[in-house]
């Protein structure tokens, strides 16, 4: 009797000391409004590299094996599409990717055609994209990641940018 | 017996004045012999106590909300405001960002590190040439001797890498303008910038 008299007694003296939570309730409903309306709708950003023409792949490869002259490829990209070519047009022929019906560039044509020239010569990674002026960086963008890679495999992940005569 | 005397508990002075004895039966079944009415029980329903209201649900859901909001707070290395005339082109990219001198180029304007260099309506940027735009030009300079002072004291060491935050319309002119100005002040390591497209993998 006298234990569970005392167990009684520390229940009751429990129930007593219970816990204060309303002022920490008070600071986490603070912080939360305080976060909520300076919160912004979370945008994951990704990194596309570059390579500065300065500073271009293609350009040490060519001094690291002067015999060894690698196959330059070249995307152009117009107010009228793509155009996909190499410096040696005896092994494969430039080809145009026009624009489709309803105005917009054709990517998906663009990243078969650079798989097939891939295939065809073997060539390396890197990929000289010259666009017209006017050209709007999310086209540009597009291009890029239609080059990029074919599921798993890489592409022509090393693109330089470049200003000079589209198709010249 | 007199009227002045007590009457007991229960019972009531008759007409005569005799007070008789109190009869249990009758005291439990009322004066006609009837059941009397039991009083109402109220019955607590749990949880409809007012004073007593419980506030571990509520603490739960603050709780999370405030772990959720920090840790997207924390998990942004750089913040980038997107709005109208701000909001970079979506890509399938997948390398993540990463801290560094960063310009950008909204639908009206060129900024360097959020500080605000160039109008594009006062940029001209010629036709078949890359140019150098001397406002930037000198806003990364001041940058690069600033990334070079924090190396000299003991910061991390300058490798000339440069974000371009750049709008979806930007004129593909204005791009190379800007990286190029961006080689001649000791930058020689770009990357841009993208919004993930939404469905690509991590």
């Amino acid at each position: 009797m006298r234990g569970r008299h005392h167990h009684d007694q520390n229940l009751f003296e429990m129930d007593e000391h219970e816990l204060n939570l309303v002022p920490y309730l008070d600071i986490v409903t603070t912080l939360v409004i305080f976060l909520v309306f300076t919160f912004q709708v979370v945008i994951e950003f990704r990194l596309i590299e570059i390579i500065p023409p300065a500073f271009g792949a293609s350009a040490q490869q060519a001094q690291d094996k002067p015999e060894e002259k690698p196959v330059n490829v070249t995307l152009f990209i117009t107010d009228t599409g793509y155009l996909l070519q190499t410096d040696r047009d005896d092994l494969i022929a430039p080809a145009a990717i026009p624009l489709e019906a309803d105005g917009t560039y054709d990517a998906e044509r663009l990243k078969q055609t650079a798989i097939s020239f891939k295939r065809q010569l073997s060539l390396g990674e890197s990929l000289i994209l010259i666009a017209e002026d006017d050209i709007q960086y999310d086209v540009v963008v597009e291009a890029m990641d239609a080059i990029r890679m074919d599921g798993e495999s890489w592409l022509f992940p090393d693109v330089l940018l470049a200003k000079g005569q589209v198709g010249g | 017996m007199t009227h002045d005397e007590a009457v007991p508990p229960g019972g009531h002075r008759s007409a005569d004045g005799l007070v008789p004895p109190v009869d249990p039966v009758a005291e439990a079944y009322g004066r006609e012999g009837e059941p009397r009415k039991r009083r109402r029980k109220v019955v607590k329903i749990p949880g409809t106590d007012v004073s007593s209201l419980n506030i571990v649900p509520m603490m739960d859901i603050m709780t999370i909300l405030l772990v959720f909001l920090i840790q997207s707070f924390a998990t942004e290395p750089q913040n980038i405001n997107v709005n109208l005339g701000l909001r970079p082109p979506e890509s399938t990219a997948t390398d993540l960002m990463e801290p560094a001198a960063r310009v950008i180029v909204t639908a009206d304007a060129i900024l360097v590190e959020n500080d605000e260099v160039v109008r594009l309506a006062d940029l001209k940027i010629q036709e078949g040439g890359q140019v150098e735009i001397p406002a930037v030009r000198d806003a990364l300079l001041d940058r690069a001797d600033h990334l070079r002072a924090l190396e000299r004291m003991g910061g991390a060491p300058f490798d000339g890498k440069l974000l371009l935050v750049a709008h979806q319309t930007t004129p593909y002119s204005l791009i190379t303008s800007v990286l190029f100005t961006a080689g001649q002040a000791r930058f020689g390591e770009y990357k841009l910038v993208v919004m993930q497209q939404s469905g690509t993998p991590e």
